[in-house]
């Protein structure tokens, strides 16, 4: 049982920009879904063609099995049965915490009653208890957004669509109600869609996570997938910030173009023929010896491990050393553990992309 | 106000108005005594649009239906321009919704008898009312003697200016104030009868642009200018003066030796009236004498000579009216405003 | 099962509990089919086509029956569009930055007193224009009090008031007060932190207002600026009374002229035709708004309002300069309005003896006063309600939901504030036996709800501009139809603003002159057409008591709003 499914969705907008282009995508039931790419990527299109605000150009949206959105349909956001939690929250200030969480309640009619003892309920689970009557402007952010999420899963939505519901609250907050969030979900029950720029909150909060870039999916997977299996150089790149060399698998080694940087096929995943192509290197597959060939250019220190950029003849490569931090400015030798290579023959657009994501990556 | 037609096409009432006015005219007025032998009127109602102020024309109303009960008068009461608007919106979208005028000066009246929108009708004992203010075609007749006047603040003042001349004096230099003749229909009148009277003319307003006249909205605020001090000269229709003297302002009137350029407030009747009988009773009343005696109550000087002038008004025999012929003025007037903008400027 | 064949991506189900499908609650509907909020718009189109088309086609039907360009260009009309258009922008400029100022230092400072200074600074809108100029006239015309203390200390007099300058002081004193009201709504809707953000980068106190709260302010200034510019351009009082001596012509007096000299043939058509002069300058006042507000942002829904500024050193002299200009535009002419009110004549010297009760007994006991007051209160109330009604929906739809003809929905509740009392009377009447109002007091009713229902909807956009769109996305999710929605989130947020915008129509409209001189039935009476007669009669104390009277009682009033709102 599908609880979101989407097909072929494409939208464009009137002065023919491309917003989305040929979503298919099955959310399941209970389902904790991310859509992460970089700004433009067309994931809050989506979440907004899911939620209605948007009527995509073509392609079809059902929820559960009945049809939302075609060519000929659109049911208004309000007869969706959705929740939603926005950015800025958008708790609405002449009301009180209460009232804005009821309100669901009493469009659908719900007796008083059982109204009271359901927004009783939701202010439980969100941490609200005693905050009935308090005028929303008196709140925190945190606050807030608790109110937003209350609100959004007071009326039992099929579908809890956040979008950057967390990205406006500060660091510990985030991750407190990161915690929260998914304990709420999963107890209830609720099939989640999860709009985020934060990569490590996709990846800590899904089940799945889309990577979405210039409107159309690059990926969906499982996050220990896309960690480990990036379909593309830019997935690889926007989701683990991975190393990008171009040049050619030849006799068994990947040589880059005009770069000292060699490695044996045996450590590239994928495989693949002797031809053109390019290989992405996770910061995690990369070791650093003592040498000369690279200069560090920035050490972080991390919990997992130090984030360290060195800068390997002209190329930027990001890297993840346990042990000892290196020092800014000191030399270095780099050694590639393990990287996947990808043959030239992907589409025109992600090439361009891994082309602007070396670029980027070197400047 | 279910009395008016509002379907009526305009065409029938200018027909009937003319059909009216032909038997009018031909039949004179019965030479009756109205003080002793007024016939009560049936019911009826009419509507009376005026610039009088409404606590006066309230008295006149009263007064009126101590003589005719039966007649009900709606007063409809505002400036002379706004009710040019009204009168003109009116017949725009249909008739003139009132039956009786009683405002502003004869080239309003003959503006309007022109357009065939007045009832010929002279008023009873037409032969005691000063002939100058009678319409002879019969379409409207002055009600009041309104001259325009010299007043002045007598805590300003020592020796007050007995003249149109006196006032190009240099001593009043920057004290003057008047009303606009763009504004206020009276001024107009007054610029084309000082420009049409011999012994002032063209050169006595240009003498009188020397001396820098602050030009005033109407005749209220010069009247109010003078009084207060602000300008303590002001030319200004006589009435108003008398009533601020009474009241207590320092402020008196002159009559100028050369005469006094004046208004008469004509009252006529509209040819759409569905009360015609009720109306010229009203109009009777108006320039009758129980009428005019309550003018000059009210402080205006009367057209007839038989009630007396108001208190601290000269006798009507001490007073030098200016009476031009009223087809000159009527063809100067717009050259006389524009050369009086032109000085004033 | 997935109910469609060409999903290939479907992902591990893992659930932790079974969740039983549920049916459709919502039926779908056909794309662009009507909904509530059309309905809305089209009622509100007829509303606007019925209270402000119909008038103002008859008006410019009127204008187009015979082309009177030629008469008017070659009369005063160039000159006369040049000193309105002068006269209302910088009228208009000054009273926004008087507003502006005002409510900076009344509702973000400390500024001593500041409760009852807000009252005092709210009196001009009290006051009956044509009242004002009088009163202003004994104060700063040629030999008025200010001026001859002056010319006793120095020799010269201090300032004309006749002429141009006067005339736009004079728009500027009468119009402040709503840009005030307009922006300080606005004001009280800007978060603090903003504020404190720009002190934490280092700005003074002072420059973080500027810097930053001022250009936040931005749409409600512009929102209060075009209302006040607009609706000084068909300002008849003031430029009447201190125009007119030193010959300053505007396109308002220029109608009055034509009406009332008697020296054209047609003068309605002609009086039309500068009506539609004035509506296009209006339009085109419009069209720069629209085309300077198109940038906006938004605001923190629920933010926390702003925080008392300290002036610390600066807050006496503020508190003296704030209290010598209010009280300096305020208080002197309504001094002068009780020294008339108090004085049995216009030039009694002021002493005991000659004070008297008299005009004041005779201001508030004549029937007609009294008939008078009742229907202005009536009639300027229910305009008032009507206004806030159709303004909210207008203001909110016009801002929060998308559609084409929003511009023009705006524009032509916009439009009658620019055209003169006496031309939009003039536009009933002529409609009015057809439509069977006439000589009712509907009429007037009909003609307020024209004339001021632009003022609700500006003060609604202004603060509906900074809002965040989610607000009614949010409750679109939560089950709201399109209209709902607007009912409940964008009405109910916009709710205050219309309320005030409302108030100030009931001030307005109580006082009005022209439109009811004009409408009324004979017989029948409003405020300000009692308070005109009695000057028309020369009983201009009995009008100045009347005058002051009205304004007392308003003050009182907006006192006891200004309370309850605490």
């Amino acid at each position: 049982m599908s609880s979101v499914t989407l097909s072929d969705v494409g939208l464009t907008y009137p002065d023919g920009t491309v917003g989305l282009s040929g979503i298919d995508l099955a959310i399941a039931d209970g389902e904790f879904v991310a859509l992460v790419g970089p700004s433009g990527s067309g994931k809050t299109t989506l979440l907004r063609a899911i939620a209605g605000f948007l009527r995509p150009t073509s392609g079809s949206i059902h929820l559960g099995d009945s049809l939302v959105a075609d060519a000929s349909t659109l049911v208004a956001p309000e007869k969706r049965e959705l929740g939603m939690v926005f950015q800025q929250h958008a708790v609405w200030p002449h009301w009180s915490v209460e009232r804005n969480i009821a309100y669901p309640l009493r469009l659908a009619g719900v007796p008083k009653v059982e109204r009271r003892a359901r927004v009783d309920e939701v202010m439980a689970l969100v941490g609200l208890e005693g905050f009935e009557k308090r005028n929303p402007t008196t709140l925190s952010g945190g606050q807030r957004q608790r109110v937003a999420l209350a609100r959004a899963i007071v009326g039992r939505p099929r579908v809890l669509l956040l979008d950057e519901a967390l990205s406006a609250l500060d660091e510990p907050l985030r991750d407190k109600l990161r915690l929260e969030l998914q304990t709420l979900t999963r107890s209830i029950g609720l099939t989640v869609v999860h709009v985020t720029h934060d990569r490590d909150e996709a990846l800590a909060l899904a089940d799945r996570v889309v990577v979405l870039d210039a409107g159309r999916i690059q990926q969906v997977g499982t996050p220990p997938e896309l960690v480990s299996s990036p379909v593309s150089p830019s997935v690889a790149t926007f989701l683990s910030d991975a190393t990008i060399f171009t040049g050619r698998l030849l006799a068994d080694v990947f040589s880059a173009a005009g770069h000292e940087c060699r490695v044996d096929a045996a450590l590239l995943e994928g495989g693949g023929s002797d031809g053109d192509g390019s290989i992405a290197v996770l910061p995690e597959d990369v070791t650093l010896t003592p040498g000369a060939g690279a200069v560090v250019m920035s050490s972080l220190y991390g919990r997992g491990g130090n984030d360290v950029v060195v800068d390997w003849k002209g190329i930027a490569v990001r890297c993840r050393v346990s042990g000892r931090r290196p020092l800014v400015g000191e030399s270095v030798d780099v050694r590639i553990a393990r990287a996947m290579f990808y043959p030239s023959r992907l589409p025109a657009a992600a090439d361009a992309h891994d082309r602007a994501a070396a670029g980027r990556l070197q400047g | 106000m279910n009395r008016k037609h509002y379907v009526a096409t305009a065409a029938t009432f200018v027909a009937l108005g003319l059909v009216l006015t032909g038997c009018t005219a031909a039949e004179p007025a019965p030479a009756e005594d109205t003080a002793t032998t007024v016939t009560q009127l049936d019911a009826a109602a009419i509507t009376v649009y005026t610039s009088e102020p409404q606590e006066k024309i309230d008295a006149i109303v009263a007064a009126y239906n101590e003589e005719q009960p039966n007649v009900t008068v709606e007063v409809f009461r505002a400036g002379t321009g706004d009710l040019t608007a009204r009168i003109e919106a009116e017949r725009t979208s249909g008739d003139v919704q009132a039956d009786v005028l009683l405002a502003a000066d004869s080239a309003t009246f003959e503006a309007y008898a022109s357009d065939d929108l007045l009832l010929a009708y002279t008023p009873a004992d037409v032969e005691s009312l000063n002939q100058d203010v009678v319409d002879p075609e019969g379409f409207y007749t002055g009600t009041r003697i309104i001259p325009t006047v010299i007043a002045y603040n007598t805590t300003a003042i020592d020796t007050p200016p007995t003249s149109w001349h006196d006032l190009t004096d240099s001593e009043y230099a920057g004290k003057i104030t008047m009303p606009n003749p763009d504004v206020s229909g009276a001024a107009a009148y007054n610029a084309a009868v000082w420009m049409n009277t011999d012994d002032l003319g063209e050169a006595w307003l240009e003498d009188l642009a020397a001396n820098k006249p602050v030009i005033a909205d109407s005749n209220g605020p010069v009247s109010q200018a003078v009084a207060a001090g602000t300008q303590p000269v002001g030319i200004v229709v006589d009435y108003l003066v008398r009533e601020l003297k009474a009241a207590g302002s320092p402020i008196d009137v002159a009559y100028p030796t050369e005469g006094v350029p004046y208004v008469s407030q004509p009252v006529g009747i509209f040819a759409s009236t569905d009360a015609q009988e009720a109306s010229e009773s009203f109009v009777d009343f108006l320039v009758s004498e129980a009428g005019q005696t309550l003018a000059v109550e009210q402080s205006y000087l009367p057209v007839r000579s038989d009630v007396g002038t108001p208190d601290g008004a000269p006798s009507m025999d001490d007073i030098t009216i200016l009476s031009p012929d009223l087809d000159l003025i009527a063809d100067t007037k717009t050259a006389a405003v524009a050369r009086f903008n032109e000085l004033f400027q | 099962m997935s109910p469609s064949p060409t999903a290939r991506v479907a992902g591990p189900v893992v659930t932790d509990r079974a969740r039983a499908p549920r049916s459709p609650r919502g039926s779908t509907r056909r794309a662009g089919r009507p909904d509530g909020v059309d309905a809305v718009r089209i009622a509100l189109w007829l509303v606007v086509a019925a209270v402000v088309l119909l008038p103002l086609g008859a008006i410019v039907w009127l204008a187009a029956s015979d082309n009177h360009l030629p008469l008017l260009l070659g009369g005063d009309i160039a000159e006369a569009g040049l000193n309105s258009l002068v006269s209302s922008v910088s009228s208009a400029i000054g009273a926004v930055v008087v507003g502006t100022a005002l409510a900076l230092l009344l509702d973000r400072t400390d500024l001593r007193g500041r409760r009852v200074l807000r009252l005092f600074a709210l009196t001009p809108l009290l006051v009956p224009p044509f009242v004002g100029a009088i009163a202003w006239i004994g104060i700063a015309g040629p030999t008025g009090s200010a001026n001859a203390l002056w010319t006793q200390w120095f020799g010269a007099p201090l300032w004309n008031i006749y002429g141009a300058d006067g005339v736009i002081f004079l728009l500027t004193v009468h119009s402040y007060p709503v840009a005030y009201i307009i922006v300080s709504a606005a004001l009280r809707r800007i978060p603090s932190d903003l504020e404190q953000a720009a002190r934490i980068s280092g700005a003074s106190a002072i420059r973080a207002v500027l810097t930053i709260t001022v250009p936040l302010l931005r749409p409600a200034i512009l929102s209060a600026f075009t209302l006040v510019a607009v609706g000084n351009l068909a300002d008849f009082g003031i430029p009447s009374i201190i125009g007119l001596p030193e010959r300053y012509v505007t396109l308002s007096t220029l109608i009055y002229r034509y009406i009332q000299s008697g020296t054209v043939e047609s003068p309605l058509e002609v009086i039309a035709t500068i009506g539609v002069v004035l509506l296009v300058v209006a339009a085109a006042a419009m069209v720069i708004d629209m085309l300077v507000s198109r940038s906006r942002w938004e605001l923190d829904a629920s933010a926390s309002s702003g925080q008392i500024l300290p002036l610390g050193v600066a807050r006496l002299p503020l508190t003296l300069v704030a209290w010598a200009g209010v009280l300096a535009i305020t208080l002197l002419p309504l001094s002068a309005l009780l020294t008339q009110s108090l004085l049995p004549a216009p030039g009694v010297p002021l002493a005991w003896e000659n004070l008297t009760l008299d005009n004041i007994v005779r201001a508030t006991t004549a029937p007609a006063t009294v008939t008078g007051a009742v229907n202005s209160v009536v009639l300027s109330v229910l305009a008032g309600i009507i206004c806030a009604v159709i303004g909210l929906a207008i203001g909110t739809l016009v801002t929060r939901t998308a559609a084409r003809s929003n511009t023009a929905l705006r524009t032509v509740a916009m439009l009658p504030q620019a055209i003169p009392g006496l031309v939009i009377a003039v536009g009933w009447l002529i409609i009015a036996p057809r439509i069977g109002l006439f000589n009712t007091p509907w009429l007037i009713l009909c003609a307020y709800v024209m004339a001021f229902v632009a003022i609700v909807v500006q003060s609604v956009s202004a603060p509906l501009r900074s809002t965040p769109m989610t607000a009614e996305e949010a409750a679109r999710i939560s089950g709201a139809s399109r209209l709902r929605a607007l009912f409940d989130i964008s009405w109910r947020m916009a709710l205050p603003a219309a309320i005030s915008g409302g108030t100030l129509v009931v001030l307005t409209a109580v006082r009005e002159l022209t439109i009811s001189v004009l409408l009324l039935a004979p017989g029948a009476q409003t405020l300000g057409v009692s308070i005109f007669s009695l000057q028309q009669a020369g009983a201009y104390n009995a009008a100045s008591a009347l005058s002051l009277i009205i304004t007392l009682v308003g003050l009182a009033g907006l006192g006891l709003a200004a309370r309850r709102a605490r």
